[in-house]
């Protein structure tokens, strides 16, 4: 990732933009931490935060007129908060605070004409910022008394007053100002502000002030505009004539980095969706709860939308503009750890985040992109992704791929590609749908091979490319059929790995063709679109037709469709992270109280694993009684075994051909699992295979430990990247497995 | 562009359709000159053409910059809001000292010049080392026929612009094209104007165009 | 390089079936990635046999692993 790509990326999560209240508030008071101090009743401290920004703040709180009302987002839900009468409870029920320590003097003199709030503001403001000010007014406070002085508690201004000479603000009640005395301001004083409307209009420019600096071709003079009569505008005037001023004094542009001076507009977006309308509470002066209660109708604004609906962008407790920083961090670490390898492997690249975020920020393009990186600089934790990778291996090695025309046909004019998980997970299922379509359609052939999509998900462009050649050789070698493909996720990356083929899904087809016979119709489910279903809305309307022609009742789930959420196996989330991986799947199992029907094996799986019933769309189809919602996901190792088992099994009855059948001794083996076992080897990945390996070397090698309470054995074998032990005994002319464990570390010099 | 013996420029609805400044783009240029530069209270700036004086407030309301304006036609002088910081005088003829400004500012006048080089000249000679020039005018991409006195009449091709610049002591830093202003005042004045006066034939020629550039007095 | 001694394991209740004698503790070599250990670990004495005990496999070998791939 490029230093630019960064900020693209930053630039479009807009969870840090300014909520409307403050952006529209032109002194740019933090509304939204005001509010929730003021829910919890923390007056004091909702005071400070009010008198941190607000120049005389005893006196505006009570007199502001709150614009920030008419951008309040609650606005759309029940009533704007009533910013305005918050603001003034707080101003008599708080503990008022003393004026800001000023900043040391920095020799500049400014002169400010007139007593409104303006020009009482611009005094403030530059007094704090250590301007020597000098306010003419032959009464101070007066102008801004005649304006608005019943809506101020006897006091309060005369308060503000003082403050503002604890600030070092000088009061000249003598000077009578007229056009030649204004010129000599100008000569001696670095500056000159005048609060147009406090003073006689003899003494104000021919010049409209500049709207953005309140400048005027009199250099040093600075205007407040004239007729302005809201006062939390005539405080900003006052405070933009101070930025002025202090950039005019010190010689720094007028102009630049001014757009956010003023209200302006926000991209943060809040969602009203799930927020009840509340209309707005009168707030009393002298009831706590009523403040309290309005200032809790605050909304608190913040977008969150991607974190709201993604388990994994909830679990790093933070929101995309953070993650892709500290991604691209990771990728610049030269030395020491890179603390978000997990997360960036935990994406599961199921393009939700993107369909929901009003600025379409893509997590899965970023995921991707830095696991490609890492990949390519030789960063990528070996253990994320290499189970995965070698099963990929071995679904497209000599053992399970088939790649043959309909049996007795010499030409192929489609050519059925379940994928590797549904022969792994429903071989029944696969071969019942073929021997469909052979009857249906006629010249079906038959690939089974690996569409890539692990490689791809696990940033590996050498395997995603190799599995593409492999692919193209064979399709071609059929004679490129069109695909009659089973699996949302192998359509998706099939059009990539073989941009030349007609691709088609099973479930349109079925569609065109209509139902096989012998279904299981009736019944009520809700339908689990998986995620690569997000962008086919042809697919998802077509398996849902055939589930209307079967007569099922389909629920749609809250995310659905376009909004899908994916089971936890995207994005091999499974492998690099399955406690998350877990909670993904537990997460989209709650998502209906009804059983799921799905069209993708591995969401039918993952639902299982976390005890959802859920039947795959062949359940359906081409029911059998061993194939029902409730049964459970198969562990690795028979993943492999139906492989195996389906591939002899077809080519001897359909294509007669006989498995030269060159045993590895190892298989001959007798071996026997205790519930225990399984269970264990599942859960660290240990195949039967692996562990018939380790007996096979015990036997050979006679070398074994021995346990001298329960008498059984140990021992281990290390095949190529993993040692792997079990614990056994001898049973009837075989042996019994208790348990497996296996490690990466290897033993220098030790055994095999 | 001419009707009667009253340049286009000084017309009342140039005057009305432009704006107060009598130029495509309004301010839009200056301030991206402006901008470019990062002009700052403190700094010099000369306006040459400064017309009713627009650009010299603008300067200094906005940029808080020491901008005076050099104007040869009394009429616009006379009947500007503020001549404080407005001089009459012809832009190859500047009464200043050498070296007084930090950047000379020639906006959409250059071309009406009977001698630009000799205006350039003198630009150069007011500039402070290192300080800027920015100039924005027309410009034309084939040598067009003069007609006396008239904007478009007077148009040079680009290259010859940029020559007649690097040959009086400047060094161009940057060259912009901003020829869709031209068409958008081209296309106002055709609705602001009624029947008497004729249409400007600035955007309506070919190969006419408006430009930016940027250039630096060595040190 | 330093032995470095692990508590938990405890292997007293395996040994070595083929020479028949109780294990002792070594320093055996482990590498994984670009990094070596030297562990004290149970060993035949007689064959050189090494045992990893499954809490130290799926413990803290486990985490180390981890550890070192940055996962």
């Amino acid at each position: 990732m490029e230093q630019a790509d960064l900020r693209q990326w930053e630039r479009q999560c807009i969870q840090e933009e300014t909520p409307r209240c403050v952006a529209a508030c032109p002194i740019h008071v933090d509304a939204k931490l005001f509010c929730s101090l003021m829910g919890q009743r923390r007056w004091d401290k909702a005071w400070q935060v009010l008198a941190k920004t607000m120049p005389l703040p005893g006196v505006l709180a009570r007199l502001c007129d709150a614009p920030c009302e008419s951008a309040c987002v609650r606005k759309d839900a029940g009533g704007a908060v009533e910013l305005g009468e918050l603001e003034r409870y707080c101003a008599e029920n708080a503990k008022p605070v003393p004026p800001p320590k000023p900043l040391p003097s920095r020799g500049k003199r400014v002169a400010v004409v007139g007593d409104g709030m303006s020009g009482l503001s611009g005094a403030w403001e530059m007094a704090r910022r250590g301007f020597d000010v000098t306010l003419y007014s032959s009464e101070p406070g007066r102008h801004l008394r005649e304006a608005l002085g019943e809506r101020l508690p006897d006091g309060v201004l005369e308060r503000e007053l003082a403050s503002l000479v604890t600030l070092g603000v000088r009061f000249d009640k003598e000077m009578k100002v007229s056009p030649s005395v204004l010129d000599s301001l100008l000569e001696e004083a670095d500056a000159v502000f005048l609060d147009s409307d406090a003073i006689s209009s003899d003494l104000l420019p021919a010049e409209v002030p500049d709207e953005i600096t309140l400048g005027v071709p009199r250099l040093g003079l600075f205007v407040a505009p004239k007729g302005e009569a809201s006062p939390v505008l005539q405080a900003a005037a006052g405070r933009r004539a101070a930025n002025s001023i202090e950039r005019f004094t010190q010689g720094v542009s007028m102009v630049s980095g001014r757009e956010r001076e003023g209200a302006y507009a926000t991209r943060l977006f809040t969602s009203l969706e799930k927020v009840e309308s509340v209309a707005p509470v009168a707030v009393e002066s002298d009831s706590e709860l009523t403040a309290r209660d309005e200032a809790r109708r605050c909304l608190q604004c913040e977008c969150l939308e991607c974190v709201k609906v993604c388990e994994y962008l909830r679990h790093y407790k933070s929101y995309p503009k953070v993650y892709v920083r500290q991604i691209y961090n990771n990728e610049s670490i030269v030395m020491g750890t890179r603390q978000a390898n997990t997360m960036i492997n935990s994406c599961m690249l199921c393009g939700l985040c993107e369909t929901v975020c009003p600025e379409d920020f893509d997590m899965a393009e970023v995921c991707l992109q830095a696991r490609r990186t890492m990949v390519e600089k030789g960063k990528m934790p070996p253990s994320a992704h290499e189970f995965a990778l070698r099963d990929m291996a071995f679904a497209n090695g000599e053992q399970c791929v088939v790649a043959e025309h309909a049996p007795g046909a010499d030409a192929s004019e489609y050519a059925f590609f379940p994928g590797c998980q549904l022969t792994a997970s429903d071989p029944d299922g696969v071969e019942k749908a073929y021997a469909d379509l052979r009857g249906r359609i006629g010249n079906v052939g038959l690939l089974l091979h690996c569409c890539g999509a692990p490689a791809h998900w696990a940033g590996r462009e050498d395997l995603e490319a190799e599995t593409a050649a492999s692919l193209v050789d064979k399709w071609e070698a059929l004679g490129r059929p069109k695909l009659i493909v089973s699996c949302p996720s192998c359509v998706k990356t099939l059009r990539h790995q073989l941009p030349d083929a007609e691709i088609t899904s099973h479930w349109s087809l079925l569609r065109a063709i209509g139902l096989p016979q012998g279904i299981a119709g009736g019944g009520a489910f809700a339908v689990n679109d998986p995620c690569a279903a997000r962008h086919e809305p042809l697919m998802r309307e077509d398996v849902r037709a055939l589930l209307d022609q079967m007569e099922i009742a389909v629920t749609e789930p809250e995310l659905t469709g376009q909004t899908t959420e994916c089971c936890g196996y995207g994005g091999l989330l499974s492998e690099a992270n399955p406690q998350l991986a877990k909670r993904v799947a537990q997460r989209r199992a709650a998502a209906a109280d009804e059983d799921f029907v799905t069209y993708c094996v591995m969401c039918r799986d993952q639902m299982a694993r976390v005890g959802k019933r859920a039947v795959h769309l062949y359940d359906l189809l081409f029911p059998a009684r061993s194939r029902c919602a409730c049964r459970p996901s198969p562990g690795y190792s028979d993943r492999r075994e139906n492989r195996i088992r389906l591939r002899e099994r077809l080519l001897r009855e359909l294509w007669r051909k006989e498995m030269d059948g060159e045993t590895d001794p190892a298989d001959a083996i007798d071996v026997s699992f205790t519930e225990e076992a399984l269970e264990a080897m599942d859960e660290r990945r240990i195949l039967k295979t692996d562990i018939r390996k380790v007996l096979l070397q015990a036997r050979n090698s006679g070398k074994w430990f021995v346990h001298r309470e329960t008498g059984r054995f140990l021992a281990s074998f290390r095949p190529s990247i993993v040692t792997y032990w079990a614990v056994f005994e001898n049973h009837e002319g075989g042996y019994l497995v208790h348990d497996a464990w296996s490690h990466r570390m290897r033993i220098k010099g030790g055994q095999p | 562009m001419t009707v009667g013996s009253v340049p286009l420029w000084e017309q009342p609805v140039l005057r009305q359709t432009a704006g107060e400044t009598l130029r495509p783009g309004s301010f839009e240029l200056t301030d991206r000159g402006a901008d470019l530069l990062g002009f700052a209270p403190g700094w010099k700036i000369l306006d040459v053409g400064s017309g009713l004086g627009a650009s010299v407030n603008r300067l200094r309301s906005r940029y808080g910059v020491e901008a005076y304006g050099v104007e040869q036609s009394i009429r616009q002088l006379e009947q500007a809001s503020d001549t404080s910081n407005l001089v009459q005088a012809t832009g190859d003829s500047l009464p200043f000292a050498g070296g007084s400004f930090h950047a000379v500012l020639c906006e959409c006048a250059l071309s009406l010049f009977p001698n630009p080089g000799a205006g350039l000249a003198e630009f150069q000679r007011v500039t402070m080392p290192g300080g800027f020039l920015i100039l924005s005018d027309l410009f034309a991409d084939r040598a067009a026929p003069a007609e006396p006195g008239s904007c478009a009449g007077r148009a040079m091709p680009l290259a010859s612009i940029r020559q007649q610049v690097e040959c009086n002591g400047y060094e161009i830093l940057r060259v912009e094209e901003h020829t869709v202003l031209l068409k958008d005042l081209a296309a106002r004045l055709v609705l602001a104007g009624g029947g008497s006066e004729k249409e400007c034939g600035c955007a309506g020629r070919k190969g006419l165009g408006y430009y930016l550039m940027i250039a630096v007095k060595g040190y | 390089m330093s032995v470095i001694k692990v508590p938990e394991i405890d292997s007293v209740d395996w040994s070595c079936a083929a020479c028949g004698e109780e294990l002792v503790r070594r320093p055996v070599e482990l590498e994984y990635l670009d990094s070596q250990f030297t562990v004290e670990l149970p060993v035949c004495p007689q064959c050189n046999m090494v045992l990893i005990p499954k809490a130290l496999a799926l413990g803290k070998m486990h985490q180390v692993e981890q550890l070192l791939e940055d996962k």
